[in-house]
């Protein structure tokens, strides 16, 4: 068995729109503006033996410019390069940019190629990227995020939830986190009310409370049964998280802001979550994102990874706790593919590699694009 | 306008490569894991206000990493615009929650650091003060060793010409590289430049990150007849863990630090007591603001300062710091400034002029590889 060779990479940045401008609670607080677009890296790597694979990371509001620079300027180290040593390749370029550090742009800009090696891995093997990890199973619970925006009236929150059940979707989640809690408490007591007591329901403040006022909140909502309640806290704030993973029966997720494994672990040594959320391009990809599972999973943490679908599915298909996966369709015309979401669960795709291929409504939207070896 | 009250009207971002003059190594290219380097990146930053102040900030790479700084500081730096200029901790908080999905470590707060720099700058100004006045200083000049002269891409002999020299030229103390694959050949060279310096100059070594922890132990054992003022970054720059045991096992004391990219990096190094010397580095962690908030973690710790390159920043920090520290001489940015530091009876001696005393020279416009402009509307 020769070993294979990187002879080609292709970069693109792809500008996506979003239909109507989204707002959470930072927005309300006045941290942050609507959101109208997001922003991907993609990452197409071509071997000597003719194995590709493809990997993307993503910016909400600014940073995708970035990731796309950073991107450019360590692609080259890839060249020559065995794919299948993907750890070796990853410190390589990770040295290349020791300046700029272990977390955030840096390691984001990797996430997409990280991710292409993967896909390229188990393309080669010929596996789903969940098998070729192993998987526990293959189906994941599944929630929708996306009508529960602080931007929609109520009553558009409660038909969308009504739809998302209706379309096989296991759970639906809300936004709180308003200036005015009361706000909060009623929009959920209406969803609560007309969903029903066995529908599974989640809340995502956002990072937008203060300590007491989190504790005050969750207090509040014990009786709702809510599977969890997500970012009460500033996203750094371990030490607030698990004060109230402690505090309170309702559990505590947080994590998706994160961006390195090292970030990630003081969560899960302060125990301050009850599910952790970690978010593999904004980690840095698939390799610290099996690092940082491992060693959720030792402290009995249970897992439901943030946004992009695509890629987590397969993830948290190998966990070994019963996880949840965020259905968010907005990356949907990016790809040829379509996930299936069937009673509550989203199907683990049986196709090689993470089962994706980019769609012509993606190379539209591609804002940049950098190449460099032979192709 | 009233009392107090003042806007940014324009801020200007520049993308630079400062040549070097020689490619210079340290262990990271003994060890294979990155070439040598020929050039240093820098992003420059000119915030003007409404009031008529104009302030300068930097921040560099050493290698890959400056074309995000400046990709990033181009898409957030228009929210500063219209914000008034001496809220500096609200300004950049701002910066901060644009670029949140990108995280608080790295790029996204190594780009907001030339704009936080140069309101510090627009700030001292302002009140006509230099920096170290601003935040009050301890000295008027701080002790200041030499590294450039150092490097593993020079033979011994010339590491020892350079030593004398740095020393005619009033440096206070002589650091040199070491982490090469073959401790032996480090120890040989160590113990030549002690003997060539003689006992009383003080000498630091620095490893670049490159032994893992036995070797560090025993290369500190061995090195402890030397009487070193520190051994530099022995481990991996993350393993905090690592430092701290060396730090208890050895009488000579560790330094590190210079790598880390946010407050929450170096305060894991606090906590632990990873090191005698931290060595921050104002453009890596962010810009002024963290560096200060660093500053106040290690004194109330106990440790002393030294921090990274830029000592064209780093002096007036040093300066205000309430521990006797060293600010490292590294001429490598001189080109694009006016000004020269002045260095006597081995300290370096802190600027007297408004903010940190230094405008572009005319030979920077020449290494600028690209540019952005943005103004209040």
């Amino acid at each position: 068995m020769t070993a294979d060779r990187i002879r080609h990479v292709a970069l693109s940045s792809v500008v996506l729109p979003l239909p109507t401008p989204i707002s959470d609670a930072k927005v309300l607080t006045g941290r942050q503006k609507p959101m109208t677009e997001v922003v991907l890296l993609f990452a197409e790597i071509t071997t000597e033996h003719d194995h590709r694979g493809t990997g993307f990371s993503y910016s909400k509001r600014a940073g995708g410019p970035a990731q796309f620079a950073h991107a450019k300027e360590v692609a080259e180290g890839l060249l020559g390069e065995d794919p299948n040593d993907i750890a070796r390749v990853y410190d390589k370029l990770l040295w290349a940019g020791a300046s700029v550090g272990r977390s955030g742009v840096a390691t984001q800009a990797l996430a997409a190629i990280d991710i292409a090696l993967w896909d390229l891995k188990a393309r080669r093997a010929d596996l789903p990227l969940s098998k070729l990890i192993g998987s526990h199973r293959d189906s994941v619970r599944t929630y929708n995020t996306s009508g529960g925006f602080l931007h929609a009236p109520i009553e558009e929150v409660k038909e969308r939830a009504s739809e998302s059940v209706a379309a096989g979707i296991g759970g639906i989640k809300i936004k709180v986190g308003q200036p005015d809690m009361k706000t909060d408490l009623e929009r959920l007591a209406a969803v609560r009310e007309h969903l029903g007591d066995d529908v599974p329901l989640m809340v995502d403040a956002n990072q937008q409370w203060d300590r007491a006022s989190a504790l005050r909140f969750g207090r509040a909502v014990e009786t709702l049964n809510l599977v969890w309640i997500e970012e009460p806290l500033d996203a750094y704030d371990a030490e607030g998280h698990a004060q109230l993973a402690a505090a309170l029966d309702t559990p505590i997720a947080t994590g998706e802001m994160l961006s390195s494994v090292a970030e990630h672990v003081r969560l899960i040594e302060a125990r301050a979550a009850d599910i952790i959320q970690p978010d593999a391009p904004r980690v840095g990809g698939i390799t610290p994102f099996l690092r940082l599972a491992t060693l959720a999973d030792h402290a009995g943490l249970q897992l439901a990874p943030h946004f992009a679908m695509e890629i987590h599915l397969h993830l948290a298909a190998c966990y070994p706790r019963e996880p949840w996966v965020e259905h968010f369709e907005w990356l949907d015309p990016l790809f040829n593919e379509r996930l299936e979401t069937r009673d509550g669960r989203m199907l683990v795709p049986d196709r090689p590699g993470l089962g994706f291929t980019l769609s012509e409504q993606a190379k539209a939207w591609t804002v940049d694009t950098y190449e460099v070896g032979r192709t | 306008m009233g009392h107090g009250s003042d806007r940014i009207i324009r801020i200007e971002l520049g993308l630079h490569d400062v040549p070097l003059a020689f490619a210079v190594s340290d262990a990271k290219v003994l060890t294979g894991r990155q070439k040598p380097m020929a050039e240093v990146s820098v992003l420059t930053c000119r915030v003007e206000t409404a009031d008529g102040i104009t302030g300068l900030g930097f921040s560099y790479t050493t290698r890959a990493g400056c074309r995000a700084q400046f990709a990033h500081a181009r898409e957030v730096a228009a929210i500063a615009l219209g914000q008034d200029p001496s809220d500096i901790g609200k300004i950049y908080d701002s910066l901060l929650w644009a670029g949140a999905s990108v995280g608080r470590s790295g790029v996204a707060t190594q780009a907001i650091s030339t704009i936080d720099t140069a309101l510090w700058d627009v700030k001292g100004r302002r009140a006509g003060l230099s920096l170290a006045k601003l935040l009050g200083s301890h000295r008027d000049s701080v002790r200041t060793y030499n590294t450039s002269g150092g490097f593993l891409s020079a033979p011994v002999e010339e590491v020892c010409e350079k030593g004398s020299a740095s020393l005619a030229a009033g440096m206070g103390g002589i650091k040199m590289k070491v982490g090469q694959p073959d401790l032996r050949k480090d120890l040989r060279r160590v113990a030549a430049v002690r003997e060539h310096l003689g006992p009383d100059v003080p000498l630091m070594v620095d490893a670049n990150q490159q032994w893992d922890r036995a070797t560090a132990l025993r290369a500190g054992r061995a090195l402890a007849e030397h009487d070193l003022v520190w051994i530099e970054e022995p481990l991996d720059a993350y393993d905090a863990e690592g430092h701290a045991a060396l730090s208890r096992a050895l009488d000579t004391p560790i330094a590190t630090g210079e790598m880390l990219t946010s407050v929450g990096e170096l305060v894991r190094l606090v906590d632990l007591r990873s090191a005698t010397f931290l060595q921050p580095d104002v453009p890596r962690v962010g810009g002024i603001t963290p560096y200060l908030r660093v500053a106040t973690l290690a004194d109330h710790a106990g440790l002393q300062l030294a921090p990274h390159f830029v000592m064209e920043i780093h002096v007036h920090l040093a300066a205000a710091y309430p521990r006797d520290g060293w600010v490292e001489h590294i001429e490598w940015l001189s080109p694009l400034f006016e000004e020269r530091l002045v260095i006597e009876d081995g300290r370096m001696q802190v600027p007297t002029g408004p903010g940190l005393g230094l405008t572009l020279s005319e030979e920077a416009s020449g290494m600028r590889r690209d540019h952005v402009e943005l103004r209040a509307d």
